[in-house]
């Protein structure tokens, strides 16, 4: 093949204005989620004022210079609150997104290799968890066996490990029938082998923009958690426990809502515009 | 009919960069032009803009083109739209992705029609068409595309191209998806076709046996500009530019043969192997239904040491499911698969020991799925040996074998070209030291003048090393051109086994006689 023909493959030819204008997109993601993740970080060696210090003379109020953000209903600064308020959602989030990409990469990998009747199974188990209700299972964990954060943590990971799993598995799938696994099977690369060199190296970018899609759903399940009362507890400064607190006085000021529905949006936008690139670029 | 003056198209993203650069072309009406090249060249990117839209991410940047008076290029879309299939109809490439799959063929032909206005009997009108194209009509129509074969796939796109009886029709790689015997058929219909609706026909191919069946004047092609054209018997026989004289040169034909000396060892027996492959559907609360077809039905022959087998046969034949079975990726259901005088290879791949593993090694038919993309070429070629073990000068000279350079080391497949890959594949089976090499339909994904580099390779290799090596291919002048011997496969069944010189001259089968008689006409 000449030169010019590998530089004006259809595919490559077509896709260039669009693969452009999803990179600025997606430095605007990365953009966004890295200053999210730098204010969780130095929140607490930042001049803010004192999270759960209360002002019983300054209650709702709205933004002023002494309060960039306002005041909530106890007279807390609303300012420090929300970047305080990243801090537990993003750990716990990052924590079960990890645990749960680790569970399903290993059940996914596991079933495609097994095939036959262990797959089988294991797919049908996956469909069972993928078809209860995560967050009614959440409330029933936290009820009952507690709220710290490892249980939740772990009943996150389990809940949001299958569509991971079934990802993974259906990937390693297409992978398998290539021919360089093929030819890594008739050189006698061992399952574990051609897992890890064969297998993952291919569908890393797409199971990598699953798990962040995961990420934000286990966010936003934390948060919900958090608004129903059942995840962190008052008076962390958290963003669903402050959406729940402040939302009766909505009517007098805005801010103790607004502000963290503003941070959990643009912290979900901004993780979904950056995994767009990975859409694009696929495994490479 | 067609007249191209400075013809240039450019990348949308790049427009310094011309696909094809000031071509100039003037066909009349009626005549045969065969458009031929190497993959990149811009022949089809020249046949699709010959109506008006040269494909999506490009643009026409120069010239003039005028197809039966109408300037396609400058004027409005609707009023193209209206003419296409008309004035210039198009037969695309890739039978697979032409038609759609949820749709029957009927509707294919609806979408035609309903740019006449006329709409009326779409069944019938359709049906008609598809009897002119030789096939059973009133029972296609309602048919998807699934249902069809690939050249019947072929034959449904050629009558859509028909439909609107169009004074121009392009035919693109009519028969590269397409087994010999089928292929012969379709060109038969397009020289048939010709002579009835006296249609201007343009034909684009990499294969100059069909250029050769269905041109009269040939137009070839190097990297976006015309580098020769004339009719088709002087380019042929008096090629003046020295890109044609490689085209021609490369092509294969059945020309010197090999003769395999005698009395050698046999290396792999084969006898009585019976492959039945069942292709399992079974959904959860359904119980497994079994499809089992016989692959490979009782055959006996054998391999033998230091020598080149070629295996060829059609879609179907079971070439492929020997290889496997050599592989142990299949399972043999009876007779014996026995290489050298022990070791059973009926055994699965799974519980081969590692010795015998490396005394086979395989090369694949698609470059572009037979390395792993997100490797670097050292790390395919050190697959599976410990990093201490293997060093770069081992690698190159590896690399040198098969006719690469060692900065080759650091690249990915996806920045290598079709030929690099299969030399790469090529170094990595080399690297297990194995005794027999597989090669399945290695070059045929290739284009001729790479072909026949990569051929030259394997000749050298096998001199060189004396490597035993299965060459299964489609293409009889290909094997003829390799192989000592030559074992001849249909519908999972030996048709004949033999010494090449003999089967090419004394064929016992009809089936191989037309093999070799298609391949003597080229």
């Amino acid at each position: 093949m000449t030169d010019l023909g590998r530089v004006t493959g259809d595919d490559e030819v077509l896709h260039t204005s669009t693969r452009r204008r999803r990179h600025r997109w997606a430095s605007l993601g990365g953009a966004i989620v890295a200053a999210h993740v730098v204010l969780a970080f130095v929140a607490p060696y930042l001049p803010l004022q004192d999270v759960s210090e209360q002002h019983s003379d300054a209650v709702l109020q709205g933004a002023s210079s002494a309060h960039w953000f306002g005041t909530d209903n106890l007279g807390r600064d609303v300012f420090a609150r929300t970047l305080w308020g990243g801090r537990p959602s993003i750990g716990l989030a990052a924590a079960s997104v990890v645990l749960a990409a680790l569970l399903g990469f290993l059940i996914g990998t596991f079933a495609a290799i097994a095939g036959g009747g262990v797959d089988k199974v294991m797919m049908r188990v996956n469909d069972v968890l993928l078809a209860v209700p995560s967050l009614l299972v959440l409330l029933l964990v936290a009820s009952f066996i507690g709220r710290e954060p490892l249980v939740l943590i772990v009943t996150l990971a389990v809940m949001y490990a299958p569509p991971i799993a079934r990802l993974v598995r259906t990937a390693s799938l297409n992978v398998l029938t290539r021919d360089f696994v093929v030819a890594a099977r008739l050189r006698g690369a061992s399952r574990w082998e051609l897992v890890v060199g064969e297998v993952l190296p291919n569908i890393r970018g797409v199971v990598l923009t699953e798990v962040a899609m995961q990420f934000t759903w286990i966010l936003l399940a934390f948060s919900s958690l958090s608004f129903l009362g059942l995840g962190a507890s008052p008076p962390t400064p958290e963003w669903g426990l402050m959406i729940a607190e402040s939302r009766t006085y909505m009517s007098i000021t805005a801010w103790p809502v607004a502000a963290p529905v503003v941070m959990l949006a643009t912290l979900v936008l901004g993780v979904n515009s950056l995994v767009d690139r990975n859409g694009v670029d696929g495994a490479t | 009919m067609i007249d191209l003056q400075g013809f240039s198209v450019a990348v949308d993203a790049d427009p310094a960069r011309l696909i094809l650069d000031h071509v100039d072309l003037q066909v009349g009406r009626g005549a045969r032009v065969g458009i031929v090249g190497e993959s990149g060249c811009g022949k089809s990117t020249l046949l699709r803009g010959l109506t008006g839209l040269p494909g999506a991410g490009l643009h026409v940047a120069d010239g003039a083109l005028s197809v039966a008076g109408y300037d396609l290029v400058g004027m409005p879309a609707a009023e193209r739209r209206a003419l296409l299939g008309k004035v210039v109809a198009m037969v695309p490439q890739g039978v697979a992705l032409s038609l759609t799959p949820h749709r029957d063929i009927a509707s294919h032909f609806a979408d035609v029609f309903q740019l006449d206005d006329a709409r009326g009997d779409v069944p019938g009108r359709a049906a008609s068409l598809l009897d002119e194209v030789g096939l059973r009509g009133a029972a296609m129509v309602g048919r998807f595309p699934h249902e069809l074969s690939g050249g019947e796939q072929q034959r449904v796109l050629i009558a859509l191209g028909l439909a609107r009886d169009p004074d121009v029709l392009l035919l693109d790689e009519p028969t590269s998806a397409l087994d010999v015997g089928v292929a012969h058929d379709i060109l038969g219909l397009i020289e048939d076709e010709h002579r009835a609706r006296g249609f201007t026909l343009v034909c684009v191919s990499h294969d100059l046996g069909v250029i050769r069946r269905v041109a009269e004047h040939v137009v070839v092609m190097n990297a976006g500009r015309v580098v020769e054209q004339g009719p088709l018997e002087r380019v042929t026989a008096h090629p003046t530019n020295p890109f044609t004289v490689r085209l021609l040169e490369a092509a294969p034909t059945l020309g010197a043969i090999s003769t395999a000396p005698s009395n050698r060892s046999p290396l792999v027996r084969v006898d009585r192997l019976t492959v039945v492959r069942s292709s399992a559907s079974s959904g959860a609360f359904r119980s497994q239904t079994q499809r089992t077809t016989t692959a490979l039905d009782d055959v006996t022959f054998e391999v033998r040491k230091g020598e080149i087998l070629g295996v060829i046969g059609e879609s179907g034949s079971g070439k492929s499911t020997f290889l496997k079975s050599l592989c142990g990726l299949l399972e043999v259901s009876s007779g014996s698969l026995t290489l050298g005088d022990e070791v059973d290879l009926s055994v699965r791949v799974r519980r081969r020991p590692g010795s015998v593993l490396q005394r086979i090694q395989m090369v694949f038919q698609n470059p572009d799925d037979s390395l792993n993309p997100a490797h670097t070429v050292r790390r395919v070629l050190s697959a599976g040996r410990p990093r201490s073990e293997v060093d770069d000068d081992q690698l190159a000279e590896l690399l040198r074998t098969v006719g690469l350079q060692r900065s080759m080391l650091d690249r990915r497949s996806p920045q290598l070209s079709g030929g690099e890959k299969q030399r790469v594949a090529i170094a990595r089976a080399l690297a297990q030291r194995p005794e027999l090499l597989l090669l399945d339909e290695v070059t045929s994904a290739l284009d001729v003048t790479v072909q026949a580099e990569v051929l030259d390779t394997l000749r050298a290799i096998h001199r060189d090393l004396g490597t035993t090596m299965v060459f299964v291919s489609h293409d009889i002048a290909v094997v003829a051109s390799m192989a000592e011997r030559i074992v001849v496969l249909r519908n999972g069944r030996l048709v004949e086994v033999g010494e090449v010189a003999d089967v090419l001259d004394r064929p016992n089968d009809h089936y191989t006689s037309m093999l070799v008689e298609l391949a003597r006409r080229r």
